[in-house]
């Protein structure tokens, strides 16, 4: 079996003690990854600082960082097949849908790569005989924590603009998903020469430690996080408690997806499963709560639960395999949790249980799950990250624009509905950092990522997301040679 | 009479003067000059003069200056609106909204001004510094119409002062004595930074753009005079922003409210007795509800009153001259004689003595190919087509060789999106005809023009980009002579 190390100033490095990567399909551990320690995380910090301050990352030019990404995007596309599987085999999503991560992450390498030589500064006219500039410059070290959803790819949101802008990066995947990571630097540390040693570290461990360790550090400069919001409320704690870092947290989510009865009703029905049961549920936009006006209501959730047995469950490397496995044991207990809680206190249309069928039994399997309940319930309000859905009747669009706004998350919404009117009022009212009408979950590298309220800071992606790792420097240039006899 | 201004003083006519008549009821309103290539001359001379100190003078200054010209234009309001509608015929409370314009475009620029200027650039080798800084051209002229010739003349002159350039402002023959009137509403800027010449486009207008002295020309006006202008300064490889006429498409949907669209149809079509280079000009209305559609803008037609501006309660005012409405009966006359038929107007109204009246005209059974729809038909006409859905109006629509604006009255979301995405205009209204938004750049595709106003887009029309490079350590570089050592750039 494979052990892996941590990727340090260059280098392939052991830290403390290993952890087992387990295959989600058949709880088989398939490879050793680091499980470092605090004195693991710091070596890998201190390279990154001494990188940033002494090596020569930062002389380079905006067109060498660009080669490196356009390089980089280059390795992923020629290694997509293998990468796919590995990114399956390690957690369990479609290996359809991890083809099209990789695809996704070298178009975000690129974009960054692209973006590199386009970052501006601006000259400003000030009231004075002078010469007045803003010039774009690193923020610094940067720690790049990464969730398990989609491992390469959000690694790829945060590595690609942070190195475009010119910082050096200490980057942990998530502890149970680091295999696409390290083999990713392993290509780059063999093909990328280029690349000064320090400017990308990758370590693996937990969140409590390691990754506590990097939001703690007196040495990083900025931290960029995806996970959960109770994990983001930890990091904001950290970053207040150490050097006041700049800080971009991308959280949880309980997005409704919105429809009203004019909507399509076949492209309706597709997009609120799709919404939610896509990567098993495991995505931070998932359309999790589905609002469908009252004289629609009971046609609608009848026409999901029939078509519910079309998202075949099985092997994720199998094509026809339409829903995988949950990453983890520990996972699939807390999705069966809120389940247990949805019987209580909301009405099971569909689903709630593990597969039956023997190929399945070793595996974090559990059916699509589909509730009727109110917006006040549990599963209504808070994140399962899993492939279960609250279905909440409205009355009017001002009941739906009620019930959509009241959630303590803001990440994304969605409004189906022919009446171009009353998609454009609620675009205006839902309060949440991405708006779809009439479908969900597209993503674009070319456009920001992020949420309102407790979905988190900042944004990713586009211009915005290269934003969240540069400085700005004001730059004054008196043109005045004479003293200005103040005295 | 009123004087031409010129570096800060008012300027007598060397020359006979132009009568300038009310087109309401054809009596002489006042004379200005006719200028003359001799005032041309003063003109870029002074601008010229002025241009070497107001491009430097900072830029929180020229805003207060800006504000300056919109609180002055606010407080004449009254004073300016009445002088308006007497030269050029427009419903008094349209001008009152203009002048209002007017101001709030100044304002808009004052502070727009000041907030950008170039941008810093990532430099391609080390101890390299790269940016840009925005430049005015120098001395702009800008050439206005009649049908909104305070409005335009904002769109043209805050950006360019903002900028720093300063301007020679050449009104239409038609309607100059509020422009002039805006001499005082100029008075603190230093002398020459605005300058205002009256007189005939072929004599002091050609001057002014043919002169070398000048560095850029805006000219809102037709098709025709564009080409011109556009060729003179192309000799002269000199910068020419023109705004040229427009041939608006209005499409109707059969899921509009009626009653909405059918007075939002009378509007575009009627404002300023059509008069306007973004009215509506060619109504293309889904079979379905066409006969519905054609009664109600009928009924509301006949019901708009006619008349003197400067009456409360009149609706449409006249046309600005006798050839621009015999313009407009000559193509309504063609069409008829083509097929067309006139559900009411059609004819110059029989109930003034004097003045310039046309009657409010809707029109049905009209063809694609009728001059007053290939054309720009400048005038109070509403023609309707029918149409069997959107794939047709679309077709119809972009059968053109203007691309100004473009409307369509619907709910339906595939509908507004794909005429919005196939029609070719440079602004496209839905269910909201003609608005403006001073931060909304404004213009038109193909022949209607070729840059842009209003916006920070309009503001760079008035600047132009210095690159500049810095290198902080002087040295040889390795690529110089001689050759012999030199090995190619390293990546």
């Amino acid at each position: 079996m494979k052990t892996y190390q941590n990727y340090v100033n260059g280098e392939w490095t052991p830290s403390s003690g290993t952890r087992e990567v387990v295959n989600p399909f058949n709880g088989e551990t398939i490879a050793l990854a680091q499980e470092s320690d605090k004195k693991g995380v710091d070596q890998s910090i201190h390279a990154a600082r001494e990188a940033f301050d002494h090596g020569p990352w930062k002389d380079s030019t905006a067109q060498q960082r660009g080669r490196i990404l356009f390089a980089m995007a280059d390795l992923v596309r020629k290694n997509a097949a293998m990468l796919a599987e590995l990114e399956t085999l390690n957690c369990g999503k479609p290996i359809v849908e991890s083809e099209f991560d990789m695809a996704d992450t070298a178009s975000c390498l690129e974009y960054y790569g692209g973006l590199a030589t386009k970052i501006h500064g601006e000259t400003l006219p000030v009231p004075d005989n002078a010469l007045n500039m803003t010039s774009r410059e690193p923020v610094g070290v940067a720690g790049l924590i990464v969730p398990w959803n989609y491992p390469l790819m959000l690694a790829a949101w945060k590595l690609a603009p942070a190195l475009a802008a010119g910082c050096t990066v200490v980057l942990k995947p998530a502890e149970q998903t680091p295999l696409t990571t390290l083999e990713f630097m392993r290509l780059v540390q063999e093909n990328i020469p280029d690349l000064p040693p320090g400017v990308v570290n990758v370590v693996t461990g937990d969140g409590p430690l390691a990754g506590r360790t990097i939001v703690e550090s007196m040495e990083v400069d900025k931290v960029a996080f995806t996970g959960g919001t109770e994990t983001g409320r930890e990091v904001l704690r950290g970053v207040a408690n150490s050097n006041l870092k700049k800080v971009s947290l991308e959280l949880g989510g309980k997005s409704p997806n919105i429809f009203f009865s004019d909507a399509d009703l076949e492209a309706a029905i597709d997009g609120a499963l799709f919404g939610v049961f896509v990567n098993q549920g495991e995505v931070c936009s998932a359309g999790s709560r589905i609002l469908v006006q009252q004289d629609l209501f009971r046609k609608f959730v009848g026409r999901m639960k029939e078509m519910t047995p079309r998202i075949r469950l099985g092997d994720p490397r199998s094509r026809d395999t339409k829903m995988g496995p949950l990453v983890s044991k520990e996972h699939l207990e807390k999705v069966e949790s809120y389940i247990e809680m949805g019987r209580r206190e909301a009405t099971l249309v569909t689903g709630g249980s593990r597969p039956s069928s023997e190929e399945l039994r070793n595996g974090y399997f559990i059916e699509p799950t589909i509730f009727e309940t109110e917006n006040t319930t549990r599963i209504a309000r808070e994140e399962i990250f899993g492939p279960v859905v609250a279905c909440i009747p409205f009355k009017d669009e001002e009941d739906a624009l009620r019930i959509a706004n009241d959630t303590p998350f803001g990440l994304a919404a969605a409004v189906w509905s022919r009446d171009i009117f009353r998609c454009m009022r609620m675009v205006k009212s839902l309060r949440a950092g991405i708006v779809w009408v009439n479908t969900m979950q597209p993503c674009y590298v070319e456009s920001p990522w992020g949420g309102y309220k407790q979905s988190g800071h900042g944004r990713e992606l586009s211009l915005h997301g290269v934003e969240e790792f540069l400085e700005t420097k004001q730059v004054h240039i008196n043109l005045s040679e004479r003293p200005i006899g103040w005295y | 009479m009123k004087h031409q201004w010129i570096n800060g003083q008012e300027v007598s006519a060397r020359r006979e003067a132009i009568s300038v008549i009310n087109p309401a009821n054809e009596a002489i309103v006042d004379e200005v000059p006719r200028g003359t290539r001799e005032d041309a001359q003063a003109a870029v001379d002074a601008a010229r003069a002025a241009f070497q100190k107001w491009r430097w003078v900072p830029a929180i200054e020229k805003a207060a200056m800006l504000h300056g010209i919109a609180a002055r234009l606010r407080a004449q309001q009254q004073a300016l609106a009445t002088t308006m509608t007497l030269e050029g015929g427009k419903p008094f409370c349209e001008n009152r909204d203009e002048v209002e314009w007017t101001a709030a475009c100044f304002d808009y620029y004052a502070e727009i001004g000041r907030n950008s200027r170039g941008s810093s650039l990532p430099p391609v080798f080390e101890h390299q510094v790269n940016f840009t800084i925005k430049e005015p051209y120098g001395v702009v002229v800008a050439i206005l119409p009649w049908n909104y010739p305070l409005l335009l003349l904002s769109w043209k002159v805050a950006p360019a002062l903002a900028a720093g350039n300063t301007v020679i402002i050449k009104p239409s023959e038609e309607t100059p004595i509020a422009t002039l009137a805006l001499a005082e509403v100029f008075s603190d800027l230093p002398p020459g930074v605005v300058n205002i010449v009256t007189g005939f486009g072929e004599e002091i207008g050609e001057e002014l753009i043919s002169h070398p002295g000048t560095d850029l020309v805006a000219l809102t006006g037709s098709v025709e005079t564009g080409k011109h202008v556009g060729k003179i300064c192309a000799d002269q490889v000199k910068k020419s922003h023109l705004e040229l006429g427009g041939n608006d498409p209005f499409i109707v949907c059969s899921d509009a409210d009626l009653d909405v669209a059918s007075r939002a149809a009378c509007w575009a079509a009627y404002l300023n007795a059509g008069q306007v280079c973004t009215g509506a000009k060619r109504f293309y209305v889904f079979d379905a509800i066409a006969d519905t559609f054609v009664d109600r803008v009928v009924e509301f037609t006949r019901a708009l009153k006619l008349g003197d501006g400067m009456n409360p309660a009149t609706d449409i005012g006249p046309i600005i001259n006798l050839r621009q409405l015999e313009d407009i009966h000559s193509r309504v006359s063609e069409a008829v004689r083509g097929g067309a038929r006139t559900l009411t107007g059609g004819r110059r109204s029989s109930r003034f003595d004097r003045g310039f009246f046309y009657e409010p005209t809707v029109m049905v059974d009209v063809r694609q190919d009728m001059r007053l729809v290939r054309t720009e038909t400048f005038g109070p006409i509403l023609p309707i087509m029918r149409v069997a859905g959107i794939d047709e109006a679309i077709e119809l629509a972009n059968d053109s060789s203007y691309g100004l604006g473009a409307n369509i009255y619907t709910n339906n979301m595939e509908w507004a999106m794909k005429a919005m995405e196939r029609i070719t205009a440079g602004t496209f209204w839905i269910n909201d005809p003609l608005t403006d938004n001073d931060a909304g750049p404004f213009g038109g595709m193909r022949q209607t023009g070729h840059s842009r106003e209003l916006g920070e887009e309009g503001l760079d029309e008035f600047r132009e980009t210095k690159h500049v490079h810095l290198d902080y350590k002087q040295e040889v570089k390795p690529y110089w002579y001689p050759y012999s050592r030199y090995n190619g750039i390293s990546s």
